[in-house]
């Protein structure tokens, strides 16, 4: 399916790094089809828009970092917004979030974002 | 074929610079879309390509087919407005044809302009193209196109 809107919800972190690229990857490539396409990040995945943590950060040793995956998703149009009660899980503020990210959010746009999408991929 | 940095533009084409595409008029009105020697440089080694579906009409800007490479996944965009009216079937099977013969077996789809030819005007030819794509590769600071075994040219 085209031209539709995909959400992605990420609540993996750096502490599961295998999984930190793939979001980003297929948000992508949804944005490339035409998609609106939009990254929540949710729990450790906040930590993913935190200054610094995805600058040497890499799903495998050696491979692209993710903060080049945030970027190329970022050049494609994707939207990235954090889950408030997850910045405060993490003792952060929105001064610490990196220039990629379009702001924070709270669980009622989340659960209207989702409802409204063509396809929804969880990680 | 005009050669730019060891990046062939065949003279019986026309382009657009930013979306990096060529587009062939096939003389009965209808036209072939595909990505540039510049741009298959850029990508690299292609995993997939996935045209998007017959039948289909895009705006002008937008994509005709998403291609996923080693280092880059983007989409191959349309300069008009277009209906596509095939695609080639083969690089989705193969992507790699687009390293190999970006500018034959390498079209991507064959589209009819909805506009009709009006819709072309603002491409480029060969040799407007070619001082164009001199500077888009300054700005992206490519040294020079790469050809891997087998490329057709």
């Amino acid at each position: 399916m085209d031209e539709g809107n995909v959400v992605v919800f990420v609540t993996s972190g750096p502490e599961t790094s295998q999984r930190c690229a793939t979001p980003f990857y297929m948000a992508n490539i949804a944005a490339a089809m035409d998609n609106e396409a939009e990254m929540i990040f949710q729990i450790d995945g906040v930590l993913l828009m935190k200054k610094g943590v995805a600058d040497n950060l890499m799903a495998k040793e050696g491979g692209k970092r993710i903060i080049d995956f945030i970027r190329e998703a970022k050049e494609a149009g994707v939207g990235m917004r954090v889950c408030s009660a997850a910045l405060q899980l993490h003792d952060m503020t929105e001064d610490d979030l990196i220039d990629e990210c379009d702001g924070v959010v709270g669980a009622a746009y989340m659960t209207d974002q989702g409802l409204d999408a063509s396809l929804v991929l969880c990680y | 074929m005009a050669e730019l940095k060891n990046c062939l533009l065949p003279e019986d084409l026309r382009y657009h610079i930013e979306y990096n595409v060529w587009i062939r008029d096939n003389a009965d009105g209808t036209h072939d879309i595909g990505m540039t020697d510049i741009a298959q440089s850029m990508a690299g080694a292609m995993i997939h390509c996935r045209p998007k579906k017959v039948g289909k009409v895009v705006k002008a800007g937008k994509s005709v087919a998403t291609v996923e490479s080693g280092k880059w996944v983007g989409p191959v965009k349309s300069p008009f407005e277009a209906e596509i009216l095939e695609r080639n079937d083969a690089i989705e099977a193969d992507a790699t044809i687009l390293n190999r013969s970006p500018y034959t077996q390498g079209w991507i789809v064959r589209v009819k302009a909805v506009e009709g030819d009006s819709a072309l005007a603002g491409l480029l030819d060969v040799e407007a193209a070619a001082a164009g794509f001199a500077a888009y590769m300054a700005e992206k600071e490519i040294e020079e196109c790469i050809h891997c075994e087998g490329f057709d040219g």
